[in-house]
């Protein structure tokens, strides 16, 4: 299928629109679940991965294949959303809580992840992926970035770096109190956590 | 190893981003510390459960909804096909410009330092004096200024860097010179200076200035130096000098008008060129 998408790229560069719907189709699904980790809700996620496709049809000219296609898009796409993210929260910048919080320190998630686009799984995977998600929009974006690239990317360090354009050793920083925080909560959540685990096993592989 | 830094290396090993000797120190350390392995366990679960986050579907009118945006983004692509190239011509063309630009202004330079250090009035009050500096150039760098107040300017041999420079030189002598030097003739030859010692030509310079050594109009390194071209043998019989009026203030001053302008140019193209370059990779 290389070949066939190359000759797809070239088409689409020409500005054939068939060409890149056809040559995207492949990638949209993971473009837009990136966006929903990433912004925690369904809306804002369409709207970020359009624009992200966007940019990438509007940029194909400069792509010369030096790295794999599916590598630069999720890229661009990685751009787009942190883009929108610090965008949205530029009130946050500098804010070193890893925690979005109220006046009164308590946790708020920003974003309300909702169920009603969820795929039809077992209600147990789809509450414990609701609650995770919740948990994420309630990260401050820095930090939520680092996760999702790391986690649903699984961008290198190096690569998060680059993206967000902080050192490795904040990469670092930023997922291991990211990982503590979120894991504190599970804990002092009680149940979920049973579950979260027993989900995580089941996955094993 | 302390559990706070173990703690700190607990992400790095979770994501595999962690170094051979600091992995091991990590599990050697988590084999005697339970509350350690429990909380690296604890990690990795989470860590595993959220890359185990389902796939959420695409909603199914996703491309019908973007296909209209993207063909408004089409007319975009079109007219800006040679976005790319655009760009690189964006921000090539001014630099090649200014190259261009600065090549000759060094070229100016080069064939016409004396005008910038007009001595007309000062030669005709003092015939001895400098009526012009003349760097001879080797591989552009200049290895002796010296100054033509000798009296004696007959067979000598001055290298400079092209003809042209040879030619402007004779011309300017010519014009602006000390009135009472006749010389019988000034043989003008092109050589290549390449590959000739830097040391060798300062000894000539200084024989010349010292005047103690008839120089005869071979070049004292034949084997150094290039072939001839056709500029060569430029020959120019003097007639006595006519006086000559002197140079009018504007044309004193065109040359370094000239220069000005072009360093102007040149700074102008430069920072176009720097701004296309900021703009592109903004």
């Amino acid at each position: 299928m290389p070949l066939q998408e190359d000759e797809l790229i070239q088409r689409a560069k020409q500005g054939n629109i068939e060409a890149f719907e056809e040559l995207i189709g492949k990638y949209q699904q993971k473009i837009y679940n990136t966006a929903y980790r990433m912004v925690g809700n369904y809306h804002d996620a369409l709207d970020i991965s359009q624009e992200a496709i966007i940019r990438i049809y509007k940029s194909l000219g400069g792509f010369r294949g030096e790295a794999a296609f599916s590598t630069w898009i999720y890229h661009i796409t990685a751009n787009a959303c942190r883009d929108e993210l610090r965008r949205k929260y530029r009130h946050f910048e500098g804010s070193l809580d890893e925690w979005i919080s109220d006046d009164e320190g308590n946790a708020v998630p920003r974003e309300v992840a909702d169920l009603s686009h969820s795929p039809e799984k077992a209600l147990d995977e789809q509450e414990v992926a609701l609650y995770l998600q919740t948990l994420i929009n309630q990260l401050n974006p820095e930090y939520r970035m680092a996760m999702v690239m790391r986690e649903q990317m699984n961008y290198s360090y190096q690569e998060i770096a680059d993206i967000l354009q902080i050192s490795i050793g904040t990469v670092k920083s930023r997922i291991s109190r990211a990982r503590k925080i979120l894991q504190e909560k599970i804990l002092a959540d009680g149940e979920h956590y049973v579950k979260v685990l027993r989900l995580s096993g089941n996955k094993e592989g | 190893m302390r559990c706070h830094q173990a703690q700190d290396l607990f992400s790095p090993y979770i994501d595999g981003f962690i170094g051979v000797r600091q992995k091991l120190r990590l599990e050697k350390h988590l084999r005697d510390c339970p509350d350690c392995r429990l909380e690296l366990d604890q990690l990795s679960a989470l860590s595993a459960g959220l890359q185990a986050l389902p796939m959420m579907p695409l909603p199914e009118d996703f491309m019908l909804e973007l296909r209209p945006k993207l063909l408004a983004a089409l007319p975009e692509i079109i007219t800006e096909k040679p976005l790319p190239r655009r760009n690189f011509t964006k921000f090539f063309q001014p630099l090649a410009a200014a190259a261009v630009i600065v090549f000759c202004f060094f070229s100016l330079l080069n064939d016409n330092y004396q005008a910038f250090f007009p001595k007309t009035s000062e030669s005709e009050a003092n015939s001895s004096s400098t009526f012009a500096r003349i760097n001879v150039i080797l591989n552009e760098t200049p290895v002796k200024a010296f100054d033509r107040s000798l009296p004696e300017v007959s067979n000598q041999t001055f290298y400079t860097k092209t003809a042209d420079a040879g030619a402007n030189m004779i011309d300017d002598y010519y014009e602006n010179g000390p009135e009472e030097i006749e010389p019988e003739v000034i043989a003008f030859e092109e050589r290549s200076t390449r590959g000739a010692h830097v040391d060798t030509i300062d000894d000539v310079l200084h024989d010349i200035v010292a005047g103690s050594e008839e120089i005869s109009s071979e070049p004292p390194l034949t084997p150094a130096y290039g072939q001839t071209s056709e500029a060569d043998n430029l020959s120019i019989t003097p007639s006595p000098p006519a006086p000559q009026p002197m140079l009018t203030f504007w044309e004193r001053a065109a040359k370094p008008l000239l220069f000005s302008l072009l360093s102007l140019a040149i700074i102008y193209l430069l920072a176009q060129g720097y701004w296309a370059w900021r703009r592109k990779t903004a």
